[in-house]
């Protein structure tokens, strides 16, 4: 049952790097959310009751409901909604996105390791390369950010492969990085955006002095 | 032994010349309308095998001969589809190489054809359908590699044969040939030039693949162009039903009749509801294609490898 | 043996130089046809009984003694040159009479005796057992063929083209000089043989890469083919046409003895994988810039690069499959990576030699000046579809049979679960060169052949002599033989594959039937497309038929400069691979403020990244060490005193130190 989650984890990165609208990220955003929820109590039904209360309420609270709300009320808000500004073609984002996922592939078959489930380090690793290159392609702040919450997403599930037990002290590391950045999106788009008018960083230049 | 392969090329043909009345029928029901008579399409070519020809000066015997050689070359592909488990007529190691080099003929063929018109606009059809055949061809070939992984064997009529699985558990078998199964049946869309990659609908150059390079056509030559389309849709629908079934029970009852109206379906509620993709995001759809089938064909080898998810 | 070949060298030359002018081409054609004569039946009697023979012992060749021999692999090498070699000089014939009332009596000579020597020299590199007669032979070819570039010295281009070449083939040559003598050294001989014992016993790598740098510079890989599309258009077409059919491959010749001798070494699969990845990365790089080009010389210089990298995926699969013990695998990746090398000489002698055509009768090879040549040059025009058809791999010719069995390699491998990852790599390359050869060629064909003329002079050209006409049946020939017949295609590769591995012979067990089942769908099609055509052609006399003018959809003025150009054709590939050929050029397009516009010019050119490094780091580096040298350079005559001194005690110094003496 895992396997069609982490199958459809992996082509919504593949999505991802294709996608023309902002609420198509933010949607992407909302399903991972979901797939992780499931993949998590699929994974966790072992362990006590506290853990499994709190990953469900991570997962389910944060990256299912509450992200992708604020992420559709900036939308709404500063009226962005193309990715691009031009209209050419995405396949030169699709191809830097399959290489990454044969890098990742590549490096996940060298550091063959008993210890760690692959399936989930080489999913991780390929969530972890998206995020990065969603944010060093595009210039566009908002892609940034989704960005970030997609490598969230792939270091939940790099403490997934490392074991059966969920240290923690990472998981509330990834709520506190998830609410950080969020509240600097809201922020930087509520109060900021509408002196500056600038939500694409190449023009945030004009800023410094 | 011959009998059966008669009768798979009959059921193959049959399968052929009853998708396009079912893609029309979901089509008109899905829109509210009660829809043309189901075989609204075999009426249409019988009114074109009945009529002339007008050929402009400026084709050579090329322009009159590729019709000829593009439903050879469909027709000879269907040769190598079993329906289900029954043999078909033409059949060796290797043959999904042959079928899509025979598909790559017909394409070489046709693409000639236009640019012996002389004319901007098949010439503008001719350029798209060479691009986007050379980016699907990955596709193709990728989901032929996925069922020879799985199969341990490289020619249709053994995979459908069904002794030969290697050993993964039954669900990881039943979900890999099922993604196969989507990556072949997006394969129809693009090889039939359906919605979201064309639409078959407008006859307006700036906005079409394969409707353009036959525009100088008529005809017994364009009813043979037809007749190809419609070979070539049911070829690699027959593979995907097959691909489908071949996780459960492949029996050629259950395969030809799926093979209808998973395309008949798909296609018309896909044609129902999205809109054709604009022609500079096509090439990005080829290459998702191509990396969805790529994915699903190393999933496959993760699997075999026992690579277990716990 | 060495002054017995000076001698030969001379009375040939002095027969050429002898004859008359219009009688040369036939001295040059006697000479050439007797050797290939001699060395064809030779070769074929060895490919019957699969003994090898000896064809030569000499002790006082040059450094050290040498042999020549021939095995099944030579004799499949000296088939394909003989073949390639005679076309070529019956070509030459009908191609060089318009120009030779241009040069002179002793241009023509010497490029008639370069010839001679070149397919001579040739047929010596396919049978020399190694070390310094092959290495003699393979400097006679570069100097034969650096001459044939020469025909046309009058234009710069050429000239420059010509050095570039010289300039890479003799990197090349330094790096195999150093391949052997190293071998020499180590093993105390520098035949092929000895390789295998110096592998056995050290790091096979680095001597292997050194060979096949050298090597891959003669075929043409990735990313030394620069030479190549600079040479071919520069050359006279028959040169083209022997250099890229049959030259190359003797670069081929030499990677598969070298790969041959790694055999039962761990280091086995490593070259396997280096092959393929080398193999991947032509093939593409290759067809992407063909798609490109807007001369008809350099796309199908560019075809070739493509094509020496798919042979490459074949052997890389074969070696593979060799490391693994996967018999079926080996047997179909090193006989298809033979077959192919075999058809690619056939269709691209047969390509070239259209391509020749259509430069003596239309004066031009531009794709933008071209179109409509079909009516005008009906019998070019269908040996060159044709050829076309056979590089794009379509049944029923040749070139699907060959790629058939590299593809069978391929999805054997994947089958039996041996090199998966490495086996989809080269799945999906090769399916993508496929589908982008069918765009390139239809591209070539339609926008040439098809269509209407686009300048006047085109529209008044003429056929060719009947002369032209033979010496591009001969490979037309061959690609039916092998695409219609291809058993026995496949019989004579599997002879020569033995010669390269024992174990290929072996897991040939399973190929005879798909060849027979290959043969029985390629009669069946040709069947029944006919029967399609036979029935339409009988219906439609039944029915009206009109002439009328192509659809314009309303367009009340339409001219034949607005059929689709090569450019674009391609401009839908070449916006998605523009990283790889970027595209430079002046003109701009209409603007869409511009309500009544004027004329336009636009001209747009694809340049070879590699092309632009190879030059700019070359000229980078001189220019920098230029800088250093001119701060010397101060005009005054007591620092140039002081640099004499200088000198002076610098020899003073070091005779004193014993360093010179």
């Amino acid at each position: 049952m895992i396997l069609p989650l982490v199958i459809l984890y992996v082509v919504t990165l593949v999505y991802l790097s294709i996608t023309e609208r902002f609420r198509t990220y933010a949607s992407i955003i909302g399903l991972q959310g979901w797939i992780l929820f499931g993949v998590a109590l699929l994974r966790l039904h072992r362990i006590d009751l506290p853990e499994l209360l709190f990953i469900s309420v991570e997962t389910l609270l944060f990256k299912t409901l509450l992200v992708p709300a604020l992420l559709f009320a900036v939308i709404r808000r500063t009226h962005i909604h193309r990715v691009r500004t031009s209209g050419s073609s995405q396949f030169n984002a699709l191809l830097l996105s399959v290489g990454a996922a044969a890098a990742a592939i590549t490096l996940t078959a060298a550091m063959a390791d008993g210890n760690i489930d692959r399936v989930f380090f080489g999913v991780a690793l390929y969530a972890v390369l998206s995020g990065l290159i969603l944010i060093v392609v595009r210039s566009r702040i908002f892609s940034h950010m989704v960005g970030f919450l997609v490598i969230e997403n792939g270091v939940f599930l790099f403490s997934m492969a490392v074991g059966t037990e969920m240290p923690f002290l990472i998981n509330v590391a990834i709520l506190l990085d998830i609410m950080i950045s969020v509240l600097m999106l809201g922020i930087f788009f509520m109060r900021i955006g509408n002196k500056l008018h600038a939500d694409d960083a190449d023009s945030l230049t004009n800023v410094k002095d | 032994m011959m009998t059966t392969s008669l009768l798979n090329t009959l059921l193959a043909c049959g399968v052929a010349l009853a998708i396009p009345g079912l893609i029309n029928r979901v089509r008109a029901r899905l829109a509210g309308r009660k829809g043309i008579r189901f075989a609204q399409h075999l009426y249409d070519v019988r009114l074109l095998l009945r009529k002339g020809a007008v050929y402009s000066p400026t084709v050579s015997a090329l322009f009159r001969a590729a019709p000829a050689v593009y439903l050879g070359a469909a027709f000879t592909a269907l040769l190598f589809i079993p329906v289900g488990d029954l043999a078909p007529l033409l059949s060796f190691d290797g043959d999904l190489i042959c079928f899509a080099y025979l598909l790559a003929l017909g394409r070489f063929a046709l693409i000639l054809a236009a640019l012996d018109t002389g004319s901007s606009f098949e010439g503008m059809g001719a350029s798209r359908e060479a691009l986007y055949g050379a980016l699907a061809e990955p596709a193709l070939l990728f989901a032929g590699a996925t069922l020879a992984l799985v199969c341990g064997c490289t020619s249709f009529a053994d995979l459908t044969a069904g002794a030969l699985f290697v050993s993964m558990s039954g669900m990881h078998t039943a979900v890999v040939l099922l993604l196969t199964a989507y990556v072949l049946l997006k394969l129809v869309f693009v090889e039939s030039g359906r919605v979201p990659v064309d639409d078959p609908r407008t006859h307006l150059e700036l906005t079409m693949i394969h409707e353009v390079m036959c525009l100088d056509y008529c005809g017994i030559d364009l009813a043979m162009i037809k007749i190809a389309g419609w070979f070539k849709t049911a070829a690699l629908a027959l593979l995907a039903a097959d691909t489908a079934l071949m996780a459960f029970d492949c029996r050629w009852w259950t395969a030809a009749p799926l093979a209808v109206l998973l395309t008949g379906a798909a296609v018309g509620v896909v044609e129902s509801t999205r809109a054709r993709n604009k022609l500079v995001r096509n090439t990005t759809f080829l290459l998702t294609l191509a990396a969805l089938a790529a994915l699903v064909f190393f999933t496959g080898y993760l699997l075999q490898s026992d690579i277990e998810i716990r | 043996m060495f002054p017995y070949l000076l001698t030969a060298l001379a009375a040939v030359a002095a027969a050429i130089f002898g004859a008359p002018l219009r009688a040369k081409a036939w001295v040059a054609l006697a000479v050439v046809a007797a050797a290939s004569a001699w060395a064809g039946s030779t070769a074929i009697g060895v490919l019957a009984d699969g003994a090898p023979r000896i064809l030569w012992q000499a002790d006082g060749f040059l450094l050290g003694g040498g042999g020549g021999s021939m095995d099944t692999l030579s004799a499949l090498f000296v088939l394909l040159i003989s073949l390639g070699s005679v076309a070529s000089v019956l070509y030459s014939h009908g191609y060089l009479a318009h120009s030779l009332a241009e040069k002179s009596p002793a241009h023509v000579s010497l490029h008639y005796t370069a010839l001679t020597v070149m397919a001579l020299s040739m047929l010596g590199v396919a049978t020399s057992d190694g070390g310094y007669t092959f290495l003699f032979f393979w400097e006679l070819m570069t100097i034969a063929s650096f001459l044939l570039i020469l025909y046309d010295a009058e234009r710069r281009e050429t000239v420059r083209a010509a050095l570039a070449y010289l300039i890479m083939m003799h990197i090349g040559f330094v790096l195999l000089v150093a391949g052997f003598a190293t071998l020499d050294r180590a093993c105390g001989s520098a035949d092929f043989a000895a390789l295998a014992g110096y592998f056995a016993g050290r790091n096979p790598l680095p001597l292997f890469l050194v060979f096949l740098l050298g090597f891959g510079m003669k075929a043409g890989l990735f990313p030394m083919h620069v030479w190549l599309p600079q040479a071919h258009p520069a050359a006279p077409s028959h040169v083209s046409a022997l250099m890229s059919g049959v030259m190359i491959k003797t670069g081929i010749y030499g990677i598969l003895r070298v790969t041959a001798q790694l055999a039962d070494l761990p280091a086995l699969r490593t070259a396997g994988l280096i092959l393929l990845g080398c193999g991947i990365a032509t093939g593409l790089w290759g067809i992407l810039l063909a798609s490109a080009q807007n001369d008809i010389k350099r796309l199908l210089a560019y075809s070739s690069i493509e094509n020496v990298g798919v042979i490459l995926i074949g052997a890389g699969v074969g070696t593979l499959g060799l490391a693994a013990g996967n018999d079926t695998v080996a047997a179909c990746g090193l006989c298809g990576a033979l077959l192919h090398t075999f058809n690619h000489s056939l269709f691209k002698s047969l390509l070239f030699f259209g391509a020749g055509n259509v430069l003596t009768q239309t004066r031009t090879l531009s794709l933008d000046a071209l179109g409509g040549l079909g009516k005008h040059m009906p019998v070019s025009a269908l040996l060159f579809l044709a050829g076309a058809a056979a590089i794009c791999a379509l049944p029923p010719l040749n070139g699907f049979v060959s790629e058939l069995l590299i593809y069978l390699g391929l999805l054997d491998g994947i089958a039996a679960g041996s090199g998966v990852p490495a086996a989809a790599a080269g799945l999906a390359a090769l399916a993508l060169i496929g589908g982008l050869a069918v765009l390139t060629f239809t591209k070539l064909y339609g926008t040439v052949f098809l269509g209407a003329p686009r300048t006047h002079e085109v529209a008044e050209s003429t056929e060719v002599d009947r002369v032209r006409i033979a010496a591009m049946a001969l490979p037309l020939a061959g690609i039916l033989l092998v695409g219609l017949f291809p058993q026995a295609a496949l019989d004579l590769v599997v002879r020569a594959a033995g010669a390269l591995a024992p174990e290929a012979a072996r897991g040939t067990a399973s190929l005879p039937p798909v060849m027979t089942a290959v043969c029985r769908t390629a009669w069946l099609l040709i069947a029944v497309t006919g029967l399609l055509y036979a029935v339409k052609s009988r219906a439609q006399r039944r029915r009206i038929r009109r002439t009328g003018p192509t659809w314009g959809c309303g367009f009340t003025a339409p001219n034949v400069r607005m059929q689709y150009t090569g450019e674009s054709f391609a401009e839908g590939l070449q916006s998605v691979a523009a990283s790889v050929a970027p595209r430079s050029g002046e003109g701009r397009a209409v603007d869409k403020s511009e309500l009544f516009p004027a004329a336009h010019n636009f001209d747009a050119e694809h340049k070879d990244r590699i092309d632009a490094l190879f030059a700019a780091w070359w000229v980078e580096m001189l220019r920098r060490i230029n800088r250093q040298m001119m701060r010397l350079r101060t005009g005054k005559v007591n620092h140039y005193v002081l640099f004499a001194l200088l000198f002076l005690v610098t020899v003073f110094l070091l005779s004193v130190f014993n360093l010179i003496r």
